[in-house]
């Protein structure tokens, strides 16, 4: 009993039974089959973790954000019409509280290196496709970290941005937008 | 100690000597066990009316058309809560575990109890000096909730307290290790460690290594807050943080799982069918569970997809492959006991389980809901790539309030159930109504628990959130209300706990003491078990339908990775 030391003492030694067997070789071959599912997602699946960071300060990499926007056109901080890069690296930085640049117009099918980082404490990049609420996909964002997330939108519409990691009083203000248009 | 015991036949009286006998078990007791072990868990209910309290505060804020607390309120509440129920509740509860599956169940007095006590002076000034901080401190410092992230403006206060909790839960892990590693060297018992101790012991190395991890986080970042370090690598914080964050919910795994048999036991009578199996499933959760750490990385920078995967799937899935080893051996032992005791059938044996004894609807409700609710999750929510759907949205505190909630904390509640009678003894004051009580929390939880990964899964509601009608997010006003409500009713049934807890402890009929001295018990029954036929088609069974809910859940997240854009 499990209040008294196992008997006999060759308790290793006793044989299993039928049903166990049965069970401790399903559980087995699930293990095995799980672990397995991860990698054979990186060869077939469309959606994996991005791993691409760079080690930075994070005020180097806010004077690459504001340069990356200044060089699209916009410097203010609230930006309503958005920034349309013309190459396939955005930047975008995260601050509390908001992110910046915060309105970005992308094109459907392009596919994007977004590059995200902070410029103080942990954020979280959380894109939500409009009207469709279990699209979506979420990213810790940390300072010191350069993290690259490649996307390529497949549908047009808005996909808002919304902070998941608290970061002090003001957390629920955090917001931004990506907007995916058409081809042009 | 060859002296105690050969003082012990019938040379003192029952009131006056050092052990008495439990006329249940037949364990004897040594009265120097009894204050602390007592002491911790009485705490540890304090904590959990305190947590249940603020619980009650934060499901009425998530409940946006309630919304009770502004946000400046809702961090407070929820890093109390947090710290109250993860840490307080469980750590106490664990210790007075540890002190019951060492020194009780080996039939030995608790060596050092001055240690003991230290331990516990130490956790509780630690946990007052932290929550003190947090509720007084002022208003640039940012409210640590449960994480702490560095690199927030964290009161060095709060640190300190968390420090010196973590300085006196280790030290109650020495008494643990102390106890037992005594008990052997003067023979307390022969061969190897009952079942119980062992899975204590495997608990209680889990812990060491957690509370190392935690104590390296916060000293670097007491450093930091102190000014001593000028910069804190953030990501690193959070690989090394999480070492305590998960570990310490580790703990609550395989002290849950050693609580699943003991109630097993002391309601059944059952005893593990395999001692081989169910203690090599304990190992793999030495060897792999602490890896799991990792699923808090699995959407974060800085790490690479075989770190995640090796580490997620906690190498090939050892960990997972431990608890469906215990998912079915626990059951098989009742299975066993009931068929031994005349009740056959396929599935009839369950009809004569004792439902109605609160000890035994504790695991019977603690172990499928923590096996469906925070088991499953916890396995899709942990694959690489399927975190990225869920990581930090309200399906995570979902899936952790399905493993530590139904299950953890149900299962405890047997144990202190249990543990009034045989070392607080007394009757409780009903039971009928403790019964009630569990079925009303399990109930409860599983609605909430549903709930709130339903929220975080389809509409991506975010978790640590104080209002998300500020944020363009669609969410269901039914089922926050649903949340609202089943939370409501989690903590009246967690509050009947602590009041048939505290009014049995008060006014429980006394129940008796057993002789002085009793002889250990045989384990004769033991060798007779295994040499039967073990038919235990019925648990096979109840697996098989665990097993097909898993995959078509596990199916399904894929499924839906599968719809998303194009990432990575």
């Amino acid at each position: 009993m499990p209040l008294t030391p196992p008997q006999p003492r060759n308790w290793w030694d006793l044989p299993l039974g039928g049903h166990e067997k049965i069970w401790l070789s399903i559980v087995v071959l699930l293990g095995l089959s799980m672990f397995v599912m991860m990698p054979v997602w990186h060869v077939f699946g469309a959606q994996n973790s991005p791993t691409e960071t760079y080690r930075v300060s994070p005020d180097y990499y806010w004077e690459k954000a504001t340069k990356f926007a200044a060089a699209e056109g916009g410097l203010s901080r609230k930006v309503e019409a958005g920034i349309q890069p013309t190459g396939d690296d955005v930047y975008l930085g995260a601050l509390k509280f908001g992110w910046f640049p915060n309105v970005l117009v992308l094109e459907a099918g392009r596919r994007y290196r977004i590059h995200v980082s902070s410029k103080d404490v942990n954020h979280g990049f959380s894109i939500h496709k409009a009207g469709e609420p279990s699209q979506k996909a979420n990213f810790q964002v940390v300072p010191g970290y350069e993290h690259v997330l490649p996307m390529t939108f497949t549908e047009a519409g808005t996909y808002d941005i919304v902070c998941q990691e608290y970061c002090g009083l003001g957390h629920q203000f955090m917001l931004g937008r990506i907007l995916v248009e058409r081809g042009r | 100690m060859a002296a105690v015991a050969s003082r012990m036949p019938g040379e003192r009286g029952p009131e006056v000597g050092e052990f008495w006998t439990c006329l249940t078990t037949g364990l004897r007791v040594h009265r120097s066990v009894v204050p602390p072990l007592m002491v911790n868990a009485v705490t540890a209910v304090v904590f959990l009316l305190i947590g249940g309290l603020l619980a009650l505060l934060i499901a009425l804020t998530r409940w946006e058309a309630v919304q009770l607390l502004p946000p400046s309120w809702y961090y407070v509440v929820l890093t109390l809560h947090s710290w109250s129920m993860l840490i307080f509740w469980i750590i106490f509860m664990e210790v007075a575990i540890l002190y019951f599956a060492s020194a009780i169940v080996l039939n030995f007095r608790l060596v050092t109890p001055g240690a003991a006590w230290l331990a516990y002076v130490l956790m509780l000034g630690g946990s007052l000096l932290a929550a003190a901080t947090v509720l007084f401190q002022d208003a640039t410092y940012d409210q640590p909730l449960l994480t702490s992230y560095a690199p927030l403006n964290i009161h060095p206060l709060f640190l300190v307290g968390a420090i010196i909790f973590a300085v006196g839960a280790f030290l109650a892990l020495g008494v643990f290790f102390a106890t037992v590693w005594r008990a052997s060297q003067e023979g307390a018992y022969q061969g190897s460690l009952p079942l119980v101790t062992f899975g204590a012991a495997i608990a209680a190395i889990i812990a060491v290594e957690t509370l190392l991890g935690g104590a390296i986080a916060y000293i670097f970042q007491l450093l930091y807050a102190i000014g001593i370090l000028k910069t804190i690598d953030a990501e690193m914080y959070r690989v090394v943080w999480w070492l305590l964050g998960h570990g310490s919910q580790q703990i609550n795994l395989a002290a849950m799982v050693t609580s699943w048999y003991l109630l097993a036991h002391l309601t059944t009578g059952a005893q593990p069918a395999s001692e081989k199996v169910s203690r090599t499933a304990f190992v793999l959760y030495v060897l792999f569970i602490n890896l799991g750490a990792a699923h808090h990385h699995l959407s974060d920078p800085g790490v690479t997809s075989a770190w995640r995967i090796w580490n997620a799937g906690y190498a090939i899935y050892g960990a997972a492959m431990g608890s469906l080893i215990h998912a079915f051996a626990i059951p098989a032992a009742v299975e066993l006991a009931l068929r031994r005791q005349g009740h056959g059938g396929w599935l009839g044996w369950l009809r004569h389980a004792p439902w109605g004894n609160p000890a035994f609807a504790a695991l019977a409700v603690s172990l499928p809901l923590f096996g469906v609710m925070g088991g499953i999750t916890g396995i899709t929510f942990g694959t690489e790539q399927l975190n990225m759907m869920v990581h930090n949205t309200l399906a995570i505190p979902g899936h952790f309030h399905g493993t530590v909630v139904a299950g953890t904390s149900i299962a405890f509640m047997g144990v202190a159930y249990a543990v009034i009678r045989l070392i607080g003894l007394r009757e409780l004051i009903s039971a009928k109504l403790a019964t009630f009580q569990t079925y009303l929390f399990g109930t409860g939880m599983a609605v909430f628990v549903v709930t709130m990964m339903w929220l975080g899964y389809f509409f991506g509601i975010p978790r640590r959130h104080p209002d998300v009608s500020a944020t363009p997010l669609a969410t269901s006003p039914l089922l926050e209300a649903l949340m609202g409500i089943s939370g409501v009713v989690a903590v009246i049934g967690g509050s009947l706990f602590v009041l048939l807890a505290v009014g049995t402890l008060l006014f429980g009929r006394h129940r008796e003491r057993g002789p002085v001295f009793m002889p250990t018990i045989s384990g004769g029954s033991q060798a007779g078990l295994h040499s039967e036929p073990h038919d235990l088609r019925g648990t096979l069974t109840l697996c098989l339908i665990f097993l097909a809910v898993f995959l078509a859940i596990y199916a399904t997240h894929w499924i839906n990775l599968s719809s998303l854009w194009r990432i990575g």
